[in-house]
């Protein structure tokens, strides 16, 4: 199953400051907040949309907090549940959208882990749930800001920069497994990474 | 990752445009890859806006159809599962599907680590030989019958392939196993 296969595109973000010189969205696509209001008005549709761009940095933060890949995905679906349930309360005045949409998920996997302890049988080192030392908040923070940010590369840049960091892949060996020239590759490469860099300035 | 930063960017005249994309480099690579989704993943859940009340009436529904599954793929192994020498404490036959029809597999289950994995012997016999490293198979544990967990990758060479894989899942949670291969969600091998 390889690299997941999102389908995906961006709202619009900040131009970085300086040499910020790709385009990191598409016109006319709705910010996470605008997507968070109309899944308050009970959009399903928009509710689609950030399911498609949070899946996996909802799951991710889910792994990270239970170790298990099962209750993870339970887990999941709580995080969306309570998306949806909280969407309403959603104030863009008061922060961005990715950021409610974290804590969001964040207090619905620590929730749903409290009601639904795993029996001691099948997983005797159980983390608490609760809030870990701030460096491991600093840590979950910024890869799930890592990964919405992936999220919202084009769908050929993105597989190129999975490839690269976690697929342990050389240019050459991305070029063979994508079936395209090298030197797109390593366009792809650049183009992603600047895109990255305008999406995650905050981080940087 | 395979490669430095000088390798993956080439040459970028703006020192500015550099050092930005220097830190990117190293943000992404202070993190740990984003989560592989399995099929069960791709469609959207339902909000599930009902009353509470409704919501866990559903829930215990589904936690007594998934307890009786559990428990019909749990039982075989349950008994061994004590055993502290590198004895088996479950074989699980597995059979090629479609185009893999006549491949065969068998897994080892072997005792549960003191950390909490799963060490198991795998060993494959009959797949059509992996072309080079990228094309991989891969082993999953199911929940109604759709790969959720994946348990590790292998390559397959010309005759029988044996690989050690190991997992740290509660394996009771799940209710059967598969074989993919990469780039395709065809089940080729399954309990």
């Amino acid at each position: 199953m390889g690299v997941a296969a999102l389908s995906l595109s961006g709202p619009a973000l900040p131009r970085a400051r300086g040499a910020a010189s790709i385009r990191a969205v598409r016109e006319g696509e709705l910010k996470d907040g605008e997507l968070i209001e109309r899944v308050g008005e009970g959009d399903r549709d928009a509710f689609d949309e950030l399911y498609r761009r949070y899946t996996r940095p909802v799951l991710g933060l889910a792994l990270r907090r239970l170790g298990d890949r099962g209750r993870a995905e339970d887990a999941l679906q709580d995080a969306f549940a309570a998306i949806w349930r909280s969407a309403s309360s959603y104030d863009p005045a008061r922060g961005q959208g990715g950021a409610w949409l974290y804590t969001v998920a964040r207090n619905a996997i620590v929730d749903g882990a409290r009601r639904r302890p795993e029996p001691p049988m099948e997983v005797p080192d159980e983390p608490s749930g609760d809030a870990g030392p701030p460096e491991q908040a600093e840590a979950s923070w910024l890869a799930w800001r890592v990964h919405s940010a992936l999220s919202l590369l084009p769908d050929h840049e993105r597989p190129v920069i999975e490839l690269a960091y976690w697929g342990g892949l050389s240019q050459s060996e991305i070029s063979q497994f994508l079936h395209v020239p090298l030197g797109t590759v390593k366009t792809r490469t650049r183009s992603a990474l600047a895109r990255l860099a305008d999406l995650l300035e905050e981080e940087l | 990752m395979s490669g430095s930063f000088d390798e993956l960017v080439g040459d970028v005249s703006d020192p500015a445009e550099r050092e930005r994309l220097r830190r990117v480099h190293e943000l992404l690579l202070s993190v740990d890859a984003p989560p592989e989704l399995s099929p069960a993943l791709a469609t959207t859940p339902s909000p599930q806006p009902e009353p509470v009340s409704s919501s866990r009436r559903g829930r215990a529904l589904a936690l007594l159809a998934a307890a009786l599954a559990v428990a019909a793929f749990g039982a075989g192994w349950l008994a061994g599962a004590n055993s502290e020498d590198a004895e088996p404490v479950r074989v699980i036959a597995m059979d090629g599907v479609g185009e893999s029809r006549g491949a065969t597999a068998s897994i080892e289950l072997l005792p549960e680590d003191q950390a909490g994995n799963w060490p198991m012997n795998v060993l494959v016999r009959g797949l059509e030989p992996s072309r080079d490293r990228t094309d991989f198979y891969e082993l999953w544990l199911t929940k109604n019958g759709k790969p959720v967990a994946s348990c590790g990758r292998f390559i397959v060479g010309e005759g029988p392939t044996t690989v050690v894989l190991s997992v740290p899942y509660g394996l009771r949670r799940y209710d059967g196993w598969v074989v993919t291969r990469a780039g395709s969600d065809e089940i080729l091998l399954t309990t």
